[in-house]
């Protein structure tokens, strides 16, 4: 069983503290999630299935917004989150 | 009361070093201030590459060369002028001892025989410097006395899980008794003004951090376009932080919790002021550390997540590396790094147990314990905040 932390109770995703392969079981809480891809740390795997357009919360906050559809347990990082349209 | 033991200088500033840095007013000068430094090796060479030919920056430079002779860790400076430069090195020097009463040199290669005669009467000028120094006494001091600065570099996205909390404990604990913290790097805050402006002392200093951090954000939106939320080093992103916001909501941390007390300029002194201050920096560390050494910061508190080794010439810096796999990639023990908050992780420490050791290690390092950047000799170029290029 791999490891992972979630910040806050509102974090859709969580971050890999051991280095992911795809396949592994990944303990983050009290929750199991099954990587979809390799996944290195300290990088992102989503915690729950979020659809394209949806709000990216980390530490609680809005951190982007999915910019295709992402699976639970799917690696979450610049391929498929960005922030622009938040930006002035 | 919490003490340390600093040097006390005659505008009331306590230094923790005691430099005597040789600093040439306009970068044409640097060659001799090399040759200054190598032949008096205790002094502090501070390279640049600034001084002439940016008239927008006339004012921010004055700041610069006033804060870098004011700051306490200086105990005297040397100034070298060129001659054709902007300003003059004698009158700045006159009005640098007027604001700091503190001893200071200056020599122009155009008026004073150039720069070989120049070189042997700093040289001079260096030798009693230094012997005078030696004289000095550290005095025991109060916590208040502090200005603590907080950096970080090369961050990844345990930076804000580790480093930056353990930062911001001991940030909470400088301004719990009485002194001073200041963060910085205003463009690695986009996404964190809500958060900030909340915890503004007033009105008035919430909307100087609004008015920052939204003009950053503006002025960041015409340089990088569409990719505007990449606002990240390669590093950070191979580090696993996706957006500016992502990133930001790390580097924050590294502030504490405190209230914000005001809102200040990059390199601006920060005076009386007690409590955290939010210096209007870069988020490129180098010339960040150089706007808050000159806002009077005596020592810096610096996280990394990817192992950096940056440092500064004119302050001690505390390397803090957010993971343990960077720790001993960098040297481990004894290597790059002073502190490894990557133990929260990987050993189970608690912050408040990471936070205390990062305390008690700041007081040696206050009191004159060599930081690992110091003892290396990490402490390169005196790298300055521009907003308009020269011609």
């Amino acid at each position: 069983m791999k490891r992972g932390l979630k910040f806050h109770p509102k974090d859709v995703v969580g971050v890999v503290i051991e280095d992911v392969i795809k396949g592994d079981s990944v303990q983050i809480e009290d929750e199991i999630v099954v990587a979809n891809e390799d996944i290195i740390v300290p990088h992102k795997i989503a915690l729950q299935d979020i659809h394209k357009g949806d709000n990216i919360y980390k530490y609680g906050e809005v951190i982007g917004y999915a910019t295709q559809d992402i699976k639970k347990g799917d690696y979450v990082h610049v391929h498929n989150v960005d922030s622009e349209k938040l930006m002035k | 009361m919490v003490t340390f033991k600093g040097y006390v200088r005659p505008d009331g500033q306590v230094g923790i070093r005691n430099h005597v840095v040789v600093i040439a007013t306009a970068c044409c000068a640097g060659g001799i201030v090399d040759h200054i430094a190598a032949q008096v090796p205790e002094t502090v060479a501070l390279r640049h590459t600034y001084g002439c030919s940016t008239p927008c920056e006339c004012e921010s430079w004055r700041k610069i060369l006033i804060g870098v002779a004011s700051n306490p860790n200086v105990y005297a400076t040397i100034l070298i002028g060129v001659g054709c430069e902007t300003d003059n090195a004698y009158e700045m020097a006159k009005k640098i001892h007027e604001i700091n009463g503190k001893p200071i040199f200056a020599n122009i290669v155009q008026d004073d025989g150039g720069g070989q005669k120049v070189i042997e009467n700093a040289v001079i000028y260096a030798k009693k410097a230094v012997e005078d120094a030696k004289k000095c006494q550290r005095e025991e001091v109060p916590i208040s006395k502090l200005v603590f600065a907080t950096e970080c570099g090369g961050s990844d996205a345990l930076s804000g899980v580790t480093a930056n909390p353990t930062i911001g404990y001991v940030a909470d604990w400088v301004v719990k008794n009485g002194g001073t913290a200041l963060l910085s790097e205003t463009d690695e805050l986009i996404g964190t003004e809500d958060i900030l402006a909340a915890r503004a002392v007033s009105k008035e200093v919430a909307d100087k951090i609004y008015k920052i951090i939204y003009d950053e954000e503006e002025e960041l939106r015409v340089l990088m376009g569409s990719n505007v939320s990449r606002t990240l080093a390669v590093g950070n992103m191979a580090g696993g932080l996706t957006t500016i916001q992502e990133k930001a909501l790390g580097c924050c941390r590294k502030a504490g919790t405190s209230p914000i007390v005001d809102v200040i300029d990059y390199a601006e002194p920060v005076g009386d002021r007690k409590g955290l201050v939010l210096m209007n920096g870069p988020g490129y560390d180098p010339s960040s550390l150089t706007g808050l050494f000159c806002s009077g910061a005596q020592i810096a508190m610096y996280s990394t997540g990817r192992g950096t080794p940056l440092s500064h010439p004119g302050y001690p810096i505390i390397k803090v590396s957010s993971n343990t796999k960077t720790f001993e990639a960098v040297g481990g023990v004894n290597g790059d790094m002073d502190l490894n908050a990557g133990a929260i992780i990987t050993d189970g420490i608690s912050l408040e147990e990471m936070g205390e050791r990062a305390i008690q290690y700041m007081l040696e390092a206050l009191n004159g314990k060599e930081t690992r950047p110091e003892k290396l000799g990490y402490g390169s170029t005196l790298a300055v905040y521009q907003s308009t290029r020269s011609w």
